[in-house]
């Protein structure tokens, strides 16, 4: 093979070895697998940290602890202050500016994250554990993370909200069917002076 | 060229899965374990905060303890119930295994007390010291003020570190309602004043640590918290107040009879009276879970600040 025919065979064979490495690099990139935490998951750790930073951080406020939100509740309305209801709580409505220093507006609703604040507490005896909605603004999306953060009630405490009065926690009734009570829905669990045990639970999504 | 065409092929490929393999081993254990690590860390804080908590109240919630070790027993106790319920907690939605509790107080210091109204006398004399050279974490008065003499004033003075005296006096208002003046001088440059508290009921509240009624919105200083201590606690005119008070110091057992003569709790007839009250506890928290073992112990204060 000589003169034209043998450029013909090179230039073929130059077009087939670029066939080649154009297939395997198609094949590479579709064989590489973007693991889930690369992206979203690292997304999530980052907003449940966020999250948890908040509780941690109001949790060591002077003054206004994290029992203050837990607390914050109305004993003749039977509802957190200002709430809806106790189905939903503040519901879709923002958290008043008294609770929790504003952090999870400024935080999440301004960056348009919808969540929900749940109060899980302890029942007497062997009764399970109960949860009192604080915001409850929907059902969870499939990407929603959860931050928790416990804290401790004590006997001589009152309640945060404003016009409740210096009755302290143990002299409430945590029956809400007794009439005329003074109700408060977390009980009394302990002998002694603790209250109860209480878990803020938010969930972002 | 086919033949290196063929073999850059398979090095693209190559490393395409060298690629792929080593993302999808890195993840979830890292951050989980992360994770676990800030939340027991957490827990610690938690736990140091909370028994010191339960300490506070187990010594104030009693009129006396008859023995260290009814005062010790009665802080395992309760924080073994505060510990039950972290267990649950935790337990219910972590899955991870906790544990708080305290061990043996690090430091018992005294808790001086009048708990039944009273002129606040030290029993016969109307000039005495209820506390001498030593930290004060807790100092309330609750003062009966229906109870006191009109006009006549009640003084406390403390003196500090310095030896410079503060000087507290209240007087029942001599008409009208029931209130009481807290006047306030000192020698050590602060700037003392006038205030009026009012009371609730007919009790007035005074906390000493803070400069604040408990029953009011009155604020007086400077505060103990202003002051260097150790420092010494006189009353004059205790005949002036009625009442019951509660001093915390960090004086020990073996130092009652110098550091104010007075008896054991409950001896008949001996209010005011000296018992027991934790001054140092020490909490140790405990975590476990699959990946991360934890177990701290730790000393703290029980009056912060003091």
């Amino acid at each position: 093979m000589r003169g034209p025919n043998r450029a013909q065979a090179f230039t073929l064979e130059g077009f087939v070895a670029a066939a080649v490495v154009l297939t395997s690099v198609l094949l590479a990139l579709q064989t590489v697998v973007v693991p889930p935490d690369a992206g979203t998951a690292n997304q999530d750790d980052s907003l449940r940290t966020q999250t948890e930073d908040i509780l941690r951080t109001q949790a060591s406020t002077e003054g206004q602890d994290l029992t203050h939100a837990v607390r914050y509740w109305d004993p003749l309305r039977r509802t957190f202050a200002g709430a809806q209801d106790r189905t939903v709580g503040y519901g879709e409505s923002a958290l008043p500016a008294d609770l929790f220093d504003g952090a999870f507006e400024r935080a999440l609703s301004a960056r348009g994250l919808t969540y929900n604040v749940v109060l899980v507490y302890h029942q007497p005896g062997s009764e399970p554990m109960r949860a009192e909605p604080m915001l409850y603004q929907g059902t969870p999306g499939s990407d929603a993370v959860t931050a928790r953060h416990t804290v401790t009630l004590y006997d001589g405490m009152t309640l945060t909200s404003p016009g409740a009065g210096p009755r302290p926690l143990e002299e409430y009734d945590a029956d809400p069917s007794v009439e005329g009570a003074t109700f408060y829905p977390i009980p009394d669990v302990a002998d002694g002076p603790v209250y109860n045990v209480v878990e803020v639970r938010v969930t972002v999504w | 060229m086919l033949v290196g065409a063929v073999a850059i092929a398979f090095i693209l490929l190559g490393l395409a899965a060298i690629y792929t393999t080593q993302l999808s081993a890195r993840p979830a254990t890292t951050g989980s374990v992360g994770d676990q690590s800030a939340e027991a860390t957490e827990l610690n804080r938690e736990a140091r905060r909370n028994v010191r908590a339960i300490a506070l109240r187990v010594n104030h919630d009693r009129r006396y303890y008859a023995d260290r070790s009814a005062l010790r027993d009665r802080i395992r106790d309760e924080t073994t119930d505060y510990s039950e319920l972290m267990v649950e907690t935790y337990a219910a939605e972590r899955g991870t295994m906790v544990n708080v509790s305290a061990d043996s107080p690090a430091a018992i210091g005294t808790r001086t007390t009048l708990y039944n109204d009273s002129t606040l006398t030290d029993g016969g004399s109307t000039t005495w010291q209820p506390a001498t050279d030593a930290r004060i974490g807790w100092f309330v008065l609750n003062l009966n003020v229906t109870a006191m003499d009109r006009a006549d004033p009640f003084v406390v003075e403390i003196e500090d570190r310095t030896g410079n005296d503060t000087t507290y006096t209240f007087t029942r208002n001599a008409t009208g309602t029931s209130v009481v003046t807290v006047s306030t001088s000192s020698e050590t440059g602060a700037l003392g004043g006038q205030v009026t508290c009012n009371p609730g009921g007919n009790r007035s509240l005074v906390d000493f640590t803070t400069g604040e009624s408990f029953t009011s919105s009155c604020e007086f200083g400077p505060d103990i918290n202003d002051l260097e201590g150790p420092y010494t606690v006189e009353f004059r005119n205790g005949d002036n107040a009625v009442g019951k008070f509660s001093i915390v110091t960090d004086a020990s057992e073996s130092d009652w009879a110098t550091y104010n003569g007075l008896g054991t709790c409950p001896s008949a007839g001996s209010e005011p009276c000296n018992t027991y009250a934790a001054w140092y506890v020490t909490a140790t928290a405990r975590y476990e879970s699959g990946q991360l073992s934890y177990n701290n112990t730790q000393n703290t204060t029980v009056y912060e600040g003091a």
